[in-house]
Formats: C-alpha cells, sequence, structure tokens
C-alpha cells in the first residue's frame, strides 16, 4: 500500500489454510456475525437459568397450582408442567438445559399455560406480523424524515426553522413514549373529538378479512395509526440531531470544497459527499432505535391495545403465564439482537474504511 | 496604494494589461477579508499579477500570508466567513474575458475544472471516503461532458500512468487505500481530466515525504512539459519554486512584496523578505554558517502597523519603512518590488558575488546589517 | 483570651464553608450555563421542594362518592378523581416517592457503574472482557420488557426494592462512558505520577482519576434519574408495581383505567399527573444538556 514498491516479505508463504482462517476470523462480517450468535445463545441461557433457578420457580408453582385445582397426582402434574414447559423436570438441571436447547432449536418454545393447547410458537405467529407492521412503518417514516429534516437543518443552521426542529425534537424525545401515547388519545380523540378512537382499538376491525388487499392494508394502517404516531414521535428527534451534527461536520471536510472545485453539481454533492457520508453515524443510531421501539411496545400497545406482541406479553406477564411470557420475551430480544447485526453489517456495507480493517471497533 | 502595471518577462509580448491574449489571468489590487465575531481581518489587500498561457508561477509566502486564501479566492471557493471587499479577477475563457467575481452560478461550476482546476493538499480527506477513485473520475467528468464511461476511464487510465501510479490498481481504490503520495497524484490526475488551462495547487509537496516529494515535482514538471498547461503553485517551500517556476512572487502580510523572473528571485531579490527566505534555507555547497532565522514572527493582521507590515523585522528598515505606504516599483524588465530599500538590498547581493550557497554576508558591510538601522536612503 | 480564639476561629470556619460552597456554586454556574438550565433547575427544585413538603402539610384527600369527576372548581382548582378526592392534593402529594425512588435508583446505577467501569478500565484483562460482556450483554436486551418480567416475578412490596431493580438494569451506558474515560485518563501523566510513587490502586482511583470525571458521572446521574422514572411509572402504568398509596404513577394507571380519560370534565385528571411527569423529565433533560454545554470545553482540555 505504499507509494514506494518496498519488498514485504511474502505473506503467501503460509499455509495456504491457517491464513485463511485468520482471513476469515478478522473479517468484519464473520465478527460480528459470531458476536450476535454467542449473544443469543447467553441470552438464551440467561432466561432458562431465570425460569428455573428463580425462587419459587414457576414450574415448580405451576405444578403445586396443577395440584392444588385439579387434585391430580404429582406425576401427572409433573408430566403436563413437562409438555407445558418444554422440559423434563426429572432430569439433572444440565440436562434439561440441553433438552430445551434441543426443543428450542426445533421451534418448539413449550405450550401455553393458560391454553394448554395452544404452542407458545402459535401464539407469536398470530401477534408477530402486527408489531412488524407498525414498528416498522414507524421506524421507516422515522428514518427517513428525520435525516431528510436533519439535513434541512444543517444546511440552514441557526435558522428559525432550525431551532423549532431542535426544540420540537428534544421534547417529544424527553417525554415518555406512553404519556406522549396518552396525550394524544386524550387531546386528538376526546378533546377535540378528531378521531373516533374506541373503534381504533384492536388491530384490525371486526368483520374485516386478513388477507393481501389494500381495503385490509388500510384498515390495518387506521388501527395502528396512533402507536406508529408516538413511536415516530419520540424516536424522531434524536435522528434530527444525529443527522444535522454528521451532515455539518461533512460539510466542513475538505472533500466537498474539493468535489465544487471539480465543478461538481449541488445535487450530487449533496447525495454522494455529504449526504452518503453523514448518514454512516445514523446506522448505529438505528440499532438504538430499534432496542428503544421493540422495549416500548409493550407499553404502547397495551395502551392503545393494539393485539401485537407487546399486548401479549403485557397480558402474559398480568396472568403469569411463564411460557408465553418467556417465549415473547425470547423473541424481543433476539430481534433487537438480529437488528443490531443488520445495523453493524450494513456498517460495514457504507463504510468502505471498516471493511478491510476486519474487527475495528464498530 | 498605487501599483504599476507589472512588466511581464520579456519572452511573451510587451503588453501586460488584461487584454493581451498571452494573459490568462489578471489579477487587480485584490482585497480579501475575513469576518469575525472580532471584526474584520484582511487577509489579502492587494494582490497585483497576471499569469499567462502556459508559465508556471510560484506564489511562496509563510503561513498566514494570504496565499492559500489567495489561491482559493481564484477559483471563488473562499469559505462563508472570508468575502473579496476590493479589486478585480479577469480570465481569459476560450478568447472571451469574463469577470470571475460576477460570473453566475452555472457558468462558475463549468469553470472550475473546466477552464482552472485546483489542487489541494492530498493529506487527508480531500478525497470522498465513500466513494472508490473510479467513481470519482466519472463524477467530475459527468459534471462537465458526455461521455461514455469507457472514454471516461480510458483518459482516467492515461492520467493515471503519467502521474506514475498503477491504474487498475488506483481506480478500484478507495481513498483510505491510497498512500499520501499516490492520493496527491490521484488529484493531480482529477485535476487534469477536463483539459484546464490553468493548474492551481496548495502546498503540493508539504507533508509528503522527501522522497514522494521528489516524485512529485517530476510528475509535475514532466506534466507541464506535455500538456502545457499555466500553473500557480502555493507554498512555503522556495526550493519547490527553484524546481519548478518560471517567474516567483514572494507574499507577506496579505500583500505580494515580490515578482520576477525565478533566476532574478534566487540571485539578486529586491526585497529583505525575499531576502532573508532565501538565506534562511540551508545548501549543501557553501560554508556552514549559522543559518540566519528570520528574527520576529509573523504581524497580527488584525493590528497591522501603518507602513510596511516586514519592518519589525527587516534589517534594513528605516524610519520612513514604518510611516509610508509603500508603492511597488520596477526593480527591472520583470521584476518588481514593494520596498523603499530595494538598491540596498540588491547592492548587498552585488558585493557578495556569485550567490551559490549560504551567504558569507557577514564579512561583507557589517554596518547595514544591525537590526533597526537608522541611516537615510542608500 | 477568649476574644482572641473566637477571630481566629471565624476565618477557619469562613474558610470550611467557603471549600463546601465551592462545588456548589461551581453546579449552580454549570447548570445555569445556558438560560433554559436555569429556568429549569429553578423548576426542578420548586417541584421537589412541593412534593416533600406535601405529604407533610397536605392532608389525604378523602373520597367524596357524591361528587365523582367533578369539574375543576374553588374547592377542587382540579376537580376530582373516580372517587371523588380531590386532584390537586393528588398531585402535589404524588411526587415524593418517583422522585426519590428515581434518585435511588440513579445512584444505585451510579455507584455500580463508577466502581465497576473503573475497575475494568483500571485492571484490564479478563476482568475487563468480563465485565465489558455482560454489560454488553445487559445493553442489548430491551429494559423495560425485562423489568416488566421481573417485576411481576418478583413482587415488589416495597418501592425501594423497585428502585433497586431498576438500577440493576440501568448501569451499563455509564458504564462504557466511565471505562471510556478512565482508559484515555490512564496514560495521563499525572496517573503515571502516581503510580511511580506507589499511591496505591485505590487512591489513584479515587484521588485522581474519578474527580475529573465529576461532570461526566453528573449528567449521567441525571439522566439515568430520568430513565428510571420512566421505568416506575410505566411499571405503575401498566400494574406491575404495587398500586398502593398515591404518586403520579398511580394516578395515571388509574386515570386511564379507570375511564377518566371519557369525561371531558375529568381533563385534569389525567392531565395533573402527565404535565407533573413530563416537566420533570423535560427539566432534568435540559439540565442535561446545560451541563454537557459547561463541561465540554473542560472535558475536551483533557
Amino acid at each position: 500500500m505504499s507509494s514506494i514498491a518496498l519488498a514485504r516479505p511474502d505473506r503467501a508463504a503460509r499455509p495456504g489454510i491457517r491464513a485463511l482462517l485468520a482471513r476469515i476470523v478478522r473479517n468484519y462480517y464473520v465478527g460480528r456475525l459470531a458476536k450476535a450468535l454467542l449473544t443469543i445463545y447467553l441470552v438464551t441461557t440467561i432466561s432458562f437459568f431465570i425460569v428455573h433457578l428463580m425462587p419459587g420457580s414457576p414450574v415448580e408453582v405451576y405444578i403445586y397450582t396443577l395440584i392444588a385445582q385439579y387434585g391430580i397426582s404429582y406425576n401427572d402434574a409433573k408430566n403436563q408442567a413437562a409438555a407445558l414447559f418444554a422440559v423434563n423436570v426429572d432430569e439433572p438441571l444440565w440436562q434439561q438445559y440441553l433438552d430445551y436447547l434441543g426443543q428450542l432449536a426445533r421451534g418448539n418454545l413449550g405450550n401455553s399455560l393458560l391454553s394448554p393447547g395452544t404452542s407458545v410458537s402459535s401464539v407469536l405467529l398470530a401477534y408477530m406480523p402486527w408489531t412488524l407492521f407498525s414498528v416498522g412503518l414507524a421506524l421507516l417514516i422515522s428514518f427517513v424524515l428525520g435525516i431528510l429534516l436533519g439535513m434541512l437543518m444543517a444546511y440552514r443552521r441557526e435558522s428559525l426553522l432550525d431551532h423549532l426542529l431542535s426544540l420540537l425534537g428534544s421534547i417529544f424525545h424527553s417525554v415518555p413514549n406512553y404519556i406522549l401515547g396518552i396525550l394524544l388519545v386524550v387531546i386528538l380523540g376526546i378533546q377535540l373529538n378528531l378521531v373516533n378512537i374506541a373503534a381504533m382499538r384492536g388491530s384490525f376491525s371486526p368483520g374485516v378479512r386478513p388477507g393481501i388487499n389494500l381495503h385490509f392494508f388500510l384498515d390495518a394502517l387506521w388501527h395502528a395509526e396512533f402507536p406508529i404516531l408516538t413511536y415516530v414521535l419520540t424516536t424522531i428527534g434524536s435522528w434530527m440531531l444525529t443527522m444535522k451534527s454528521s451532515t455539518s461536520a461533512a460539510l466542513d471536510e475538505d472533500y466537498v470544497t474539493v468535489a465544487r472545485a471539480r465543478g461538481l453539481g449541488d445535487w450530487r454533492i449533496m447525495t454522494a459527499y455529504v449526504g452518503r457520508n453523514a448518514v454512516i453515524p445514523l446506522v448505529t443510531q438505528f440499532a438504538i432505535s430499534v432496542g428503544f421501539i421493540v422495549g416500548g411496545s409493550i407499553l404502547i400497545e397495551t395502551l392503545f391495545v393494539y393485539q401485537g406482541v407487546g399486548w401479549i406479553l403485557n397480558s402474559a406477564i398480568a396472568q403469569r403465564d411463564y411460557t408465553v411470557m418467556q417465549g415473547i420475551f425470547l423473541i424481543i430480544t433476539i430481534s433487537v439482537i438480529v437488528a443490531n447485526l443488520l445495523a453493524d453489517l450494513l456498517y460495514g456495507r457504507i463504510d468502505p474504511r471498516v471493511r478491510i480493517q476486519g474487527e475495528s471497533g464498530g | 496604494m498605487t501599483t504599476e502595471p507589472v512588466i511581464r518577462p520579456t519572452a511573451v509580448s510587451p503588453d501586460g494589461t488584461p487584454s493581451d491574449p498571452g494573459v490568462i489571468l489578471a489579477v487587480r489590487d485584490l482585497q480579501i477579508a475575513y469576518r469575525t465575531a472580532r471584526g474584520s481581518i484582511p487577509a489579502v489587500r492587494g494582490a497585483t499579477f497576471d499569469l499567462h498561457r502556459g508559465e508556471s508561477l510560484a506564489l511562496i509566502g509563510e503561513s498566514g500570508s494570504g496565499k492559500t486564501t489567495l489561491g482559493l479566492a481564484l477559483m471563488r471557493l473562499l469559505p462563508r466567513a472570508a468575502q473579496v471587499i476590493g479589486g478585480s479577477l479577469r480570465y481569459r475563457w476560450k478568447g472571451e474575458e469574463v469577470d470571475l467575481l460576477a460570473l453566475a452560478p452555472e457558468r462558475l461550476r463549468r469553470f472550475r475544472g473546466e477552464a482552472c482546476a485546483m489542487v489541494f493538499q492530498g493529506a487527508q480527506n480531500a478525497l470522498n471516503p465513500v466513494l472508490t477513485i473510479r467513481d470519482q473520475f466519472i463524477d467530475t467528468d459527468r459534471a462537465h461532458r458526455r461521455r461514455s464511461t469507457r472514454q471516461i476511464l480510458e483518459q482516467a487510465r492515461e492520467l493515471l500512468r503519467m502521474v506514475q501510479l498503477e491504474p487498475e490498481r488506483v481506480l478500484r481504490a478507495y481513498p483510505h487505500e491510497l498512500s499520501g503520495g499516490m492520493r496527491q497524484r490521484v488529484l493531480i490526475a482529477l485535476g487534469l481530466l477536463l483539459d484546464p488551462e490553468v493548474l492551481i495547487l496548495d502546498e503540493p509537496t508539504t507533508a509528503l515525504d522527501i522522497l514522494t516529494q521528489r516524485a512529485i515535482i517530476d510528475v509535475l514538471r514532466r506534466l507541464k512539459e506535455q500538456l502545457g498547461f499555466a500553473m500557480l503553485f502555493i507554498s512555503h517551500d522556495l526550493s519547490l519554486a527553484a524546481e519548478l517556476a518560471d517567474r516567483v512572487a514572494t507574499m507577506y502580510a496579505g500583500r505580494i512584496v515580490e515578482l520576477g523572473p525565478v533566476d532574478d528571485i534566487f540571485y539578486r531579490p529586491a526585497h529583505p523578505y525575499t531576502r532573508a527566505l532565501l538565506d534562511a534555507v540551508p545548501t549543501l555547497s557553501g560554508e556552514t554558517e549559522a543559518l540566519r532565522s528570520i528574527p520576529g514572527s509573523p504581524p497580527d493582521l488584525r493590528n497591522l502597523p501603518p507602513g510596511c507590515p516586514f519592518h519589525p523585522r527587516c534589517a534594513v528598515a528605516i524610519e520612513r519603512c514604518r510611516t509610508e505606504e509603500i508603492p511597488t516599483v520596477a526593480v527591472s524588465p520583470g521584476q518588481t518590488v514593494a520596498c523603499l530599500r530595494w538598491q540596498e538590498v540588491r547592492r548587498d547581493r552585488r558585493r557578495d558575488g556569485q550567490r551559490t550557497g549560504s551567504s558569507d554576508r557577514a564579512e561583507a558591510d557589517g554596518a547595514s546589517r544591525a537590526p533597526r538601522a537608522t541611516e537615510g536612503e542608500g | 483570651m477568649a476574644v482572641i480564639t473566637r477571630s481566629a476561629r471565624v476565618p477557619a470556619v469562613r474558610a470550611a464553608l467557603d471549600r463546601l460552597a465551592a462545588p456548589v456554586r461551581g453546579a449552580m454556574a454549570a447548570l445555569g450555563y445556558n438560560p433554559a438550565g436555569r429556568a429549569a433547575t429553578w423548576a426542578l427544585l420548586i417541584i421537589v421542594v412541593i412534593s416533600f413538603l406535601a405529604p407533610v402539610v397536605v392532608p389525604e384527600p378523602p373520597p367524596d362518592y357524591a361528587n365523582i369527576y367533578a369539574p375543576p372548581s374553588a374547592a377542587h382548582p382540579l376537580g376530582t378523581d373516580f372517587q371523588g378526592a380531590d386532584v390537586l392534593a393528588q398531585v402535589l402529594r404524588g411526587g415524593q416517592t418517583v422522585l426519590i425512588v428515581g434518585a435511588v435508583a440513579a445512584a444505585v446505577s451510579t455507584l455500580i457503574a463508577i466502581t465497576f467501569g473503573a475497575l475494568a478500565a483500571y485492571a484490564g484483562g479478563w476482568l475487563d472482557g468480563l465485565i465489558t460482556g455482560l454489560a454488553d450483554i445487559v445493553l442489548t436486551i430491551p429494559n423495560f420488557p425485562l423489568l416488566a418480567v421481573l417485576a411481576a416475578y418478583l413482587r415488589l412490596n416495597n418501592p425501594l426494592f423497585l428502585a433497586l431493580l431498576i438500577a440493576v438494569l440501568s448501569w451499563p451506558t455509564l458504564l462504557r462512558a466511565v471505562r471510556g474515560q478512565v482508559l484515555s485518563l490512564k496514560e495521563r501523566d499525572y496517573v503515571e505520577a502516581a503510580r511511580a510513587l506507589d499511591l496505591g490502586t485505590l487512591h489513584i482511583l479515587f484521588r485522581e482519576i474519578l474527580p475529573n470525571m465529576r461532570a461526566y458521572i453528573a449528567m449521567y446521574f441525571v439522566l439515568s434519574m430520568t430513565g428510571a422514572i420512566y421505568a416506575q411509572v410505566g411499571l405503575y402504568l401498566l400494574g406491575f408495581a404495587p398500586l398502593a398509596g398515591d404518586n403520579w404513577g398511580i394516578m395515571l394507571n388509574l386515570a386511564w383505567y379507570r375511564g377518566a380519560i371519557f369525561y371531558k370534565n375529568s381533563f385534569w385528571y389525567i392531565m395533573a399527573p402527565i404535565v407533573a411527569i413530563s416537566v420533570v423529565q423535560l427539566a432534568m433533560v435540559t439540565m442535561t444538556r446545560s451541563l454537557e454545554e459547561a463541561f465540554n470545553p473542560r472535558l475536551r482540555k483533557m
């Protein structure tokens, strides 16, 4: 890589496999993937041991509840519990743990305690799409609007628009998201009577058949309005501010002056020179946003009675349905980890400086 | 301050006014100031010179002399805080004389790159980090012409070869994968992509190691021979001027204090500052006498004293230097200087005889060496 | 004789007071660095004073079932709740628990973060790796859902346990910041000097490095308090924290779930805790920003 062609010791002379392995391990993408898998594994383990080691382990509690309620024998209760929790309580804990992992790998998360016929996975599948829909849409809107406004603010620094947007953004960001949600309902729904909130409960109107059609999509969208609005308002502030500061930094860089010196057009400079460089730091912000929104979904969905994963988690907690609780919690955490991983991979894709160095502090 | 028209060297036609077809860029009494919270700071206080087709002009000065500001102004790339507050800037573009300061935005955009290209220091961030070199060549061309990618890259490859780089490897690379010297050469090649008539280089060899500096200098010299563009390069390094320039201008505190053919400047300098610069450069031959650094420090541009800005550090300054406006006078055909004591400066030089190394002035006229000499006009 | 000793004592006392006053004055200057920060600090101080005085001065408002959801009037400036109890009294009394739990959670979290962050940075090696790994995991897990799950398992009766629980999940952010700062300060000259003088690890940590991080720590304390209040009120809202007593979170829960929002008259029943909580959060965030502005140049010098 030096301008002077110095002779360098020839690395390729070493055994090919070792060099290849070294390159794989140092590769940025592989590193991030490995880290994500490790974290998922650790979280699964931790959640397993929390459930089984806590005072008054839910499994034991359930067994005794069954005995008390239905008067069945310990063995029968134990078998029922084993089936529901997808574990075998007789075996030593380590064995149970391995069984659990095995079941997990096969997609068996156990059955719901309250509706023993329903598997946790089916519960998840029923409610996840709604959360994905609202959260996904909200992230998209928040991101796009955020970076556009942020860039605008940077180009028009110190203007009225800049100050106003900064102020609004930080106010909405500081107020807790559930409070904003309540405010939206109270002000828009009740006081101003702009929206019929009673009808907006639920993820879709009764009688509307789920399917791939516009009518259903619009209906779903209408029901998801308030959650999406709340997510967007509470996260857009940080997008705007981050984009504004990174755009301002990019505008000051030498390569922008050089680009103008080369006679490049304003649009090209704004998109490929300023924009692309300014967006890079936002990718890490993205991962944080996902965590924030997913974490808040339990509150927002409960408030708006929007039947997604957050809502069902809340009712599972309230009703002590441990298997469902555990399963949903696991899925939520895994999706945040996956989102982080995607953000990391994306970062490597859009910032060429990171790729070659392999495991650099991303 | 009155300025007499610069008399160019006899190589080109005798008429020095902007309408002379040999002159491609005419700068008259250009004044540039920075707006700060603490008022207006003048960076360039009346610069006047001509750039002729195909000639190589070096603008030499310390940091703070205003040379970079002047360079940026020629392309109208001054930062927002800076403003041209006086003077004129005229360019002969395709036979037509244009006023650069009044150029419309779209024409200005085309001007940059097609008529006049600027090459910045390649050190850190002069190239967009997220685009490959190939894309940056294509960008530059697409902004001005409608050529196919193949044609663009063909020319790019040729230019890269001319600057002694391996075309395929460089085109595929990202800026951070190249060394400082390679980036500098890429910038030069980029600058020449659109066949400009003038190439302005800002500190082309600063921050590069000695070997790479040599390589760049050779490259520039060869390119100029092959392509015939006019070159204006800005530097603090006098030796660069010795290698590449036809004419040299020295700048101090926002003014061009001396301007002339390279030989005259080096062997017969007329301004104390130029002389001091020369004396501060060690050479291989000549005696190992103590180098003379210039005493004092560059002036604070906010509180410039009246008279000559160099007088506090000048070895031959007199009372008048402190109080009067210093006009620019012609020393000989082609050489001008802004100094009242230029004859004194020149006489010392002539007395020294042939200058090959650090001067043996010590045994020469000791009296005039005294700092704050208060003798009358020599 | 007595005259001499008394007059000798005065300057000593004054000197001691000055030494105490200095950091306080410093803090006030930093908080008031920009005008918004000044306003925010005053607002917060007023709220804190009210929240701690009110439970002493204002008695618990009695229910009045004849007067449910009454509109604002002279007797009840903010109206009444679902039981007919005065809303204003509840709001005034409702801040104490919230603020205490917030402060305790922030304090414990800060303590954990400082101790382990400094330790990790200073010790390095496998300890550092372990602590950082743990912090990473806790950071990745979505905070609030885990909190909700744990709160359900643990049946918290005492608000202070709630504070502890919140603290246990919120230390990673500050830990990383502390660790980063300590890592960079570790190589500074005065630390080298201290090490050369063999002053001991703890001494170096607590006397040399940490005092320089006062600004960071103050900022994160305030921020972590906002996070603790967010988590707390959220848990109350969902009903996962015990609904005994009256605090803003409980008010919010009751107002929402008893349908206060559907009556135009009871507008203030739901709005009062909202306004209170929002003002506190906004004030603290503004204070943080003011602190940041004030301390940044100094931090940069480091």
